[in-house]
């Protein structure tokens, strides 16, 4: 072999060798056991209850004391809610997902959603990825603005926009979808923690039909 | 859980027909009351299961906020109820069919929902010798394996039923009879083929059950009877007998209990605090319209809470409703009431002639209000049978 052969192989071997360590390296850190969220009965029972106050919160607040319906009816729902109300969502994903062996958490803190996601590879492999991203939704577009993001122990780019052009009620191809999301007008974090949002009191039958159908 | 949802949805969605559904005429404008002599002989002996109205104490104290004015009930009069619930059964509903389809507005309430395909099932089979169609009493049995039955009052016996039935459908399908324990039972059935394996399968159209001379349980292809379900049933025959007697001015009349369920599918937050509950709706005079919805709950705090979120479900729905018209809005917001008392929990509207007559005009003009209660009239159904239907 000649010299300049064998150094032209060394060097790709070289580089291969730093590419697999590399992968290893990316494997180790992104692949984790898979999470397994568990929804303890007394978190669902205590969850249940608050939920069932943000009902009791729209319902407020989309009658003012004269008996007049706003326009807009605007609530506040403080964080303990909130986060409830995400652990509920959370279990219902879970359930459905049950079968791929995804698994999700969502909360949330400080004013911003915080989710973790495990996607799995194998029965003992599975990457996960946490998040937190802060929910907006002013003229009728829906966003998310990246705080943070990684899959497994792998910190990403906070760049990375969950939704790149936002989401619009032209987004969902079912009607009723369509028109539960018409229903919320404004969405954003609130100063205290919680999420202030503002609903369509014209519009809520939607909410209802939800609520009524228990998807 | 599912009865509980089932019966705030039906609440509301009689709310909003019950304007379309008052008759005309009633015999002298008042609702009749059963005397003790009419009470059947089983009712008396056995202790209710649910606390009926009349020993329902009234509301004394209104737990809801001031604006919420609690109307007297005295006006108010079950005069119809049900002592118990078959067992297995989440909800037994008198449905007034032949007076929902009285009142042309109504109506096209009625065939946009799941009110019409029971109308329309009834209207196969040969019940009476007259042919009118009987008022059904429906069973909503979550733990049985179809979502609902149907039992009907007949004054025809199984063989002239059968016979009418083979002569009426000729060689277009197969009716059979067999004798069962609990009576003879009728199949309708049909061939159809599949379309893509191309081979021919029976399907069941119809099933009746005599269960006495003068009652029988009705399946569908969507919801066959359960045969098991009617041999362990509790409810005595007699009882079948008074559930036919339903007088001219109750709507609808339903009894409920609550079937535990995971907080998780508790949204509205009721399921956990509430036993049993019962429904009336009754036109109380002519042109006007009584609801009463009465929760039995664990206990006072209970109870409280219960209303509340009575309170705030009736609100989101009158909003999501009538919200187009504000005055009409105010107007059914002050008629309807939610209170507490002892560990019952009770939500009433009473809607007068005038207001009425406003929801009518409303109604016919707003096609989305139509839509809306349509809607929810297929989420009681679809809440009650857990999306089986």
């Amino acid at each position: 072999m000649k010299p300049k052969t064998k150094k032209t192989l060394v060097i790709l071997g070289s580089v291969l060798g730093a590419l697999v360590l590399l992968l290893v390296v990316l494997a180790l850190l992104v692949v984790t056991p898979p999470a397994n969220y568990v929804y303890m009965p007394d978190q669902a029972e205590a969850d249940s209850l608050l939920v069932a106050e943000i009902v009791d919160m729209i319902s407020d607040s989309v009658v003012d004391d004269e008996g007049n319906i706003p326009e807009i009816a605007e609530v506040t729902i403080p964080a303990e809610h909130v986060r409830a109300l995400l652990r509920q969502v959370a279990y219902h994903i879970n359930l459905k997902m049950k079968d791929e062996g995804i698994a999700c958490s969502l909360d949330w803190r400080n004013g911003a959603l915080e989710a973790e996601c495990s996607y799995p590879l194998s029965e003992s492999k599975a990457v996960i990825l946490r998040g937190a991203a802060v929910p907006t939704l002013k003229f009728g577009i829906f966003t998310l603005k990246t705080l943070r993001l990684s899959a497994g122990y792998l910190p990403l780019p906070s760049s990375i926009r969950i939704i790149p052009d936002g989401i619009s009620e032209e987004s969902f191809k079912d009607e009723e979808a369509r028109q539960a999301f018409a229903t919320i007008h404004h969405l954003e974090p609130a100063e205290d923690g919680g999420l202030r949002i503002g609903v369509s009191p014209e519009r809520i039958s939607s909410l209802i039909r939800l609520l009524a159908s228990g998807d | 859980m599912t009865c509980i949802r089932f019966c705030l949805m039906t609440a509301a969605c009689l709310l909003t027909a019950a304007p379309f559904v008052a008759a005309q005429n009633v015999d002298d404008g008042k609702p009749r009351v059963l005397t003790a002599a009419e009470q059947p002989a089983s009712e008396k002996a056995k202790p209710a299961e649910v606390k009926k109205p009349a020993e329902v104490k009234k509301p004394a104290e209104v737990k809801t906020p001031a604006e919420v004015k609690t109307p007297p009930v005295a006006e108010t009069t079950t005069d119809y109820r049900f002592s118990q619930i078959p067992d297995g059964a989440a909800v037994v509903l008198k449905l007034n069919l032949n007076k929902l389809y009285s009142s042309p507005t109504f109506k096209a309430v009625a065939e946009s929902g799941d009110v019409l395909a029971i109308r329309n099932g009834l209207k196969q089979i040969p019940w009476t010798k007259d042919g009118a169609l009987p008022d059904p009493i429906i069973l909503y049995a979550p733990c049985m394996g179809s979502s609902y039955a149907m039992l009907v009052g007949i004054d025809r016996s199984a063989g002239e039923i059968r016979d009418l039935l083979a002569a009426q459908y000729g060689n277009k399908k197969k009716v059979a009879s067999e004798k069962t324990g609990l009576g003879e039972k009728i199949t309708v059935t049909y061939d159809k083929v599949d379309r893509k394996t191309k081979k021919t399968y029976e399907r069941t159209e119809a099933e009746i059950l005599c269960l006495t001379p003068h009652v029988a349980a009705f399946g569908r292809k969507n919801s066959p009877l359960d045969l098991g379900f009617f041999a362990t049933d509790t409810l005595p025959k007699e009882e079948f007998a008074k559930l036919q007697d339903l007088s001219d001015n109750v709507v609808a009349a339903g009894l409920m209990r609550s079937f535990p369920v995971a907080a998780t599918e508790d949204p509205t937050g009721l399921a956990s605090l509430v036993n049993s509950g019962e429904l009336t709706v009754t036109e109380y005079a002519p042109g006007a319209v009584s609801l009463v919805l009465d929760l039995n709950c664990k206990n006072a705090k209970d109870a409280e809470l219960a209303a509340r979120r009575m309170k705030s479900f009736l609100r989101i729905t009158l909003v999501s409703l009538f919200a187009a018209d504000k005055t009409l809005f105010q107007e059914l917001n002050k008629s309807c009431s939610t209170s507490s008392s002892g560990n019952t929990a009770r939500l009433e509207a009473k809607l007068t002639k005038n207001t009425m007559d406003r929801v009518r005009a409303f109604y016919l003009l707003e096609k989305t209000v139509v839509s809306a209660a349509a809607d929810v009239a297929s989420a009681v159904v679809k809440s009650v049978t857990g999306g089986k239907k």
